[in-house]
């Protein structure tokens, strides 16, 4: 039983991975694009999914995500910081936001927490609008480098300007993340963490300091969001506050309610058959923003728990139909 | 000196006085009944001695320590633990990881720990899940540790709520309305269940409706009216309290 449980997820992880690293090989320049932002992606839901286990729907997340590609590309830009550096530094000044901004929000609740995160989220980004210096204004910052070359003695150059090492690159810190926030959700912090959505007044009865679990998740899931927004600033080699409204956060928001929360998994087949979905609905030119809809629409009528209660749900059914078929 | 001492404490919501100049001694060993008709203030009292509602007037002492104003989870870990009138469980979680979670005070984890999963953390989650299989044992619950908590029959769910609490291996537990809803055998089961967490050093105080259940446990009984404490003392004295028997059958309606 137990060795079944682990073998199986293993062989499949070990599937995946290779499947992703051979990927890139027959992709376009344009879809190998798509396949890294896909990767940002999955990071960015996962760390979303990691506050969220405690109760909180960040509404800000987008905007913690823009802390660091914001802090990355100024220090790339006014003190020449390579980017090897910004990635780690940035990811933890944006914990430190997250710290900051988590003090007020792991004292609110339910709609005040949307109210309040979304609040706090508007007052950085129209900051960023309104400053021209550091933060470029509205038109942002432009010409954000991609990581310098690595050159190995022996084998050819590395240059990260290209799509496939920039998506490998990518890759690489998308599977740390992962690991890292995979071994935190199967803990017992990971617990503590759920226990405090389930029932925050029976967890606080045993001892659980609910304030001070809701912001560590806070700040370990925007340490996260912040190596996003490294990712994506560098990737784009621009910035500007557009990128980080609402707007996408909603988008963000469907994926999740797609795939599903309960899961670890579900975040990231939310992420991915939406992402795929939208490249596969381009030959539909003006039509697609209304396929796009009525897929999503369908999706939460017929999958009340996302994608990934799936196999629960028609496992089932097909259980019953193998037992018709067995009798005819 | 008491295990838990209240002084004057009142607690109002807005005009409403829920509860009214509450004096309370608790003494270490103790198995105490709270008792008292509908909205009387046993939960509310409940609620103001554990930090879930801010106390209006007076003191509460713990321990010899002053705990008014501190909050839940401060008050939980100093060993003064409470369960709910109103099941309240990790639904979603197995029995096991209910109770396994609710270790938390005797079983912290570190983010580095759990990431890198060294031996410390590892022991400490096997020690969290011993731990729970034990208590799920003592309350008779340890063959459905499997099982989702919201899947439990009512009865169970009681058990599994007093087992959460036995998790944070409390000093002196508050059992709100522990047998509730059960029937006469699993409230026979739960009574015998308070008497051995009694004799295992823990201290029982308890709101409960059930007055048979109330009598036979409680070795002194506190009576709460419209928030006042109105009479306290031996199940015997209880009964036989005229201001009691008024506040339970309404004034002036007296059996003469």
């Amino acid at each position: 039983m137990r060795k079944h449980n682990l073998s199986r997820p293993h062989a499949g992880l070990v599937v995946l991975i290779a499947f992703s690293c051979v990927v890139p090989f027959f992709l376009s320049t344009y879809y190998c694009g798509v396949a890294t932002e896909l990767l940002i992606f999955i990071i960015l839901a996962l760390s979303f999914r990691l506050i969220l286990t405690t109760g909180g729907w960040n509404l800000a997340h987008y905007v913690v995500m823009g802390c660091g590609a914001y802090f990355s590309a100024i220090m790339v830009r006014d003190f020449g910081w390579p980017f090897w550096a910004t990635l780690p530094v940035a990811g933890l000044v944006t914990a430190l936001v997250g710290l900051v901004l988590s003090y007020p929000l792991a004292r609110m609740r339910e709609f005040a927490y949307l109210i309040g995160s979304y609040a706090m989220g508007e007052a950085i980004r129209l900051s960023w609008n309104r400053l021209e210096y550091p933060f470029g204004g509205p038109g942002g910052i432009t010409d954000i480098p991609r990581p310098s070359p690595w050159s190995i003695p022996g084998l050819p150059t590395i240059d990260f300007r290209q799509a496939i090492p920039y998506y490998f690159l990518v890759l690489g810190v998308m599977l740390v993340s992962l690991f890292i926030m995979y071994r935190i959700d199967r803990s017992r912090l990971g617990d503590t963490f759920k226990s405090i959505y389930s029932q925050d007044v029976l967890a606080e009865s045993v001892g659980i300091s609910i304030v001070g679990y809701k912001r560590l998740a806070f700040v370990i899931g925007s340490f996260f969001a912040g190596i996003c927004g490294v990712l994506l600033g560098h990737y784009h080699g621009a910035i500007d506050p557009a990128v980080f409204a609402l707007g996408p956060l909603i988008i963000l928001l469907a994926w999740l309610a797609v795939g599903g929360i309960t899961t670890f998994t579900g975040p990231i087949i939310g992420t991915v058959f939406f992402v795929l979905l939208a490249e596969a609905l381009r030959p539909l030119g003006a039509w697609r923003p209304l396929v796009y809809g009525c897929v999503l629409i369908g999706v939460l009528l017929f999958m009340p728990y996302g994608l990934e209660g799936l196999p629960a749900m028609v496992a089932p059914r097909v259980k019953r139909l193998r037992r018709r078929i067995r009798r005819e | 000196m008491a295990l838990l001492e209240l002084r004057g404490v009142t607690k109002r919501f807005g005009g409403l006085v829920a509860v009214d100049n509450v004096d309370l001694d608790i003494e270490e060993g103790e198995i105490r009944g709270i008792i008292g008709p509908n909205g009387a203030g046993k939960t509310t009292l409940f609620n103001v001695i554990t930090g879930n509602y801010p106390v209006t007037e007076g003191r509460i002492k713990y321990n010899g320590e002053d705990i008014t104003g501190l909050s839940p989870h401060e008050i939980a870990s100093r060993g003064l633990v409470r369960t709910f009138q109103h099941t309240a469980l990790f639904n979603e979680f197995t029995l096991l990881k209910n109770v396994s979670v609710a270790c938390h005070l005797h079983a912290k984890t570190t983010l580095p720990g759990v990431v890198v999963r060294t031996p410390a953390a590892q022991q400490t989650q096997r020690q969290a899940e011993e731990r729970a299989l034990e208590i799920l044992e003592f309350m008779g619950l340890a063959g459905l540790k499997d099982e989702l908590a919201v899947n439990l029959p009512h009865g169970h769910q009681r058990s599994l709520g007093v087992a959460i609490g036995l998790a944070a291996e409390p000093k002196m537990l508050l059992l709100d309305e522990p047998v509730t809803g059960m029937n006469p055998a699993e409230k026979q089961h739960m009574v015998g269940l308070i008497r051995q967490v009694r004799d295992r050093g823990i201290t029982i105080t308890l709101v409960e409706h059930d007055m048979r259940t109330v009598m036979g446990l409680c070795e002194k009984i506190s009576v709460l009216d419209f928030g006042k404490k109105i009479a306290e003392g031996s199940p015997e004295e209880i009964t036989h309290n005229q201001q009691v028997i008024e506040a339970y059958l309404g004034a002036g309606e007296t059996a003469t």
